[in-house]
């Protein structure tokens, strides 16, 4: 039994897919490694979000939803720790909270070192007010109050008390929202939370979500967006820390040119395949 | 009778939001927020629904061994263990609850999601073949939009951060714009159809 061998050409368009698993691995793994520092430009649709909330006013509240769970924590944390660093460290107060159940613990290991790290006092300068079900409903309900839908915050103390609800009593006194999201609450951030109670608003969204908020940033409905973890990266520059976002980027720049490479491979045996075609059209033609 | 007097109850609720969104009318501002907690507590209801609903179908799977049946084993100690640790224990930051959630649930959803990154790249090392003049431009812009969005890209050729803006702007977004412009017309039409008891498929049969 002779084995026949495959022509390289086409080989290369049928690689066991274990290749392909193997590259990428490797492709994220040694830049984390071994960090390439990969310069960053800043985009303008992150740039309008840090601007929004740096000129915001001292006495101004910013509210950041934490709608994303573990599944989305690679792309969307890192956006959350940024915005809330800025919010905090700018001196604005920071009301957290979230449509997952899952998220209220995350949000409060993001805020406890932030607000070590800047002297905030818990109820008074930020508040992790954790998970309550409803999405929309909930948003239309904390347009009359926040304290009716959330009499207790996420570590069971009564909001009642609260100097920052006293201040702030609802979602319409907010100056400015950004929601930090992996699916589509945004949306109704915007029906609601924008056209009926009028708060301005950016988002955070996953990569894969970026061609679907995109629209809502060019009609200005969105002040900004954050998409990804190249926006979370950005916005890691702009506050001035180097965080997972900025080390992830190396290796998504290397993984996507092994991508973009291995798609290339795929396409030999094809473009081979057409230039022979119209060569041998041609030939009949003469 | 009984569908009659539902989908009136289901007309009035949707005119009541429908009016406060408009007109901004006090009295229909408070019955809309009395419906708004309804709706938050009856929320809250379904996830212990929920819940036990899984719990006894998982635990229906064991009792009668169906295939992978360990599996459904598994889900049901794991449920009773985290309901027990988060209302029984410690759901503090420092509890078991919260220990269980940061470093087995937290690591395992991530890992599920990470695992889409090698089944995306040997898609494409599939998908992406210019076999047609459309194929050629899926490629195209796939390629585009891929380089452009990570640093090394712009290091390569500074025009390429813009390409795939571009592509994201206005080729891209048009089509999404389409979609949802249709999925807005499709969800007006359905809510009519509903508030008006035209369309009666959530009410069963």
């Amino acid at each position: 039994m002779v084995r026949k061998v495959k022509p390289i050409w086409e080989a290369l368009g049928k690689l066991d897919r274990r290749w392909v698993y193997l590259f990428v691995s490797l492709s994220i793994l040694f830049p984390l490694l071994f960090p390439l520092n990969l310069p960053l430009t800043v985009t303008k649709h992150v740039k309008a979000v840090y601007d929004r909330i740096e000129n915001l006013p001292d006495t101004s509240a910013v509210l950041i939803a934490f709608d994303f769970d573990p599944s989305s924590i690679p792309e969307c944390l890192p956006m959350a720790i940024s915005l809330c660093h800025h919010v905090m460290k700018s001196g604005k107060v920071l009301i957290v909270y979230t449509n997952f159940p899952e998220t209220g613990p995350i949000a409060e290991r993001v805020l406890e070192p932030l607000a070590a790290k800047f002297q905030r006092e818990y109820g008074k300068h930020y508040v992790n007010l954790g998970f309550k079900p409803g999405n929309d409903v909930l948003l239309m309900a904390l347009g009359s109050s926040w304290t009716t839908s959330f009499p207790k915050d996420f570590r069971g103390n009564s909001t009642q008390e609260m100097e920052i609800f006293s201040r702030f009593p609802s979602y319409r006194h907010l100056s400015f929202m950004v929601d930090v999201a992996h699916g589509a609450t945004v949306d109704f951030y915007i029906t609601i939370g924008l056209a009926q109670f009028g708060v301005p608003l950016a988002a955070g969204v996953t990569a894969v979500s970026i061609p679907q908020y995109e629209a809502f940033v060019q009609t200005g409905q969105l002040v900004g967006l954050l998409g990804g973890l190249k926006g979370a990266a950005e916005y890691e520059k702009l506050v001035g820390t180097k965080g997972k976002a900025t080390r992830g980027m190396d290796a998504q720049s290397v993984a996507h040119l092994v991508i973009i490479f291995f798609i290339f491979l795929g396409n030999v045996s094809v473009v081979r395949n057409i230039i022979l075609k119209n060569i041998s059209a041609m030939r009949i033609k003469k | 009778m009984l569908r009659f007097t539902a989908i009136i109850i289901c007309g009035i609720a949707g005119l009541i939001i429908l009016v406060e969104f408009f007109f901004r009318i006090p009295l229909f501002t408070k019955l809309q927020n009395g419906m708004m907690d309804w709706v938050i507590i009856l929320l809250s209801f379904s996830y212990l629904m929920g819940g036990i609903s899984i719990f006894l179908s998982h635990l229906q799977r064991i009792q009668r061994k169906y295939d992978g049946w360990y599996y459904s084993l598994v889900l049901v100690v794991c449920l009773l263990l985290m309901v027990t640790l988060g209302i029984f224990v410690d759901y503090g930051p420092n509890g078991a609850f919260q220990w269980l959630f940061k470093n087995v649930q937290n690591p395992m959803q991530s890992t599920m999601f990470a695992l889409l990154a090698f089944y995306v790249s040997s898609a494409s090392y599939r998908a992406f073949r210019v076999r047609n003049l459309h194929a050629t431009l899926l490629f195209v812009a796939a390629v585009l939009v891929m380089i452009g969005k990570v640093p090394i890209g712009e290091i390569l050729w500074s025009k390429f951060p813009e390409i795939s803006q571009w592509i994201l702007s206005v080729p891209s977004l048009a089509a999404q714009r389409a979609l949802t412009i249709g999925a807005a017309l499709g969800l007006i039409a359905t809510g009519l159809k509903t508030l008006l008891g035209i369309e009666r498929s959530w009410l069963g049969k």
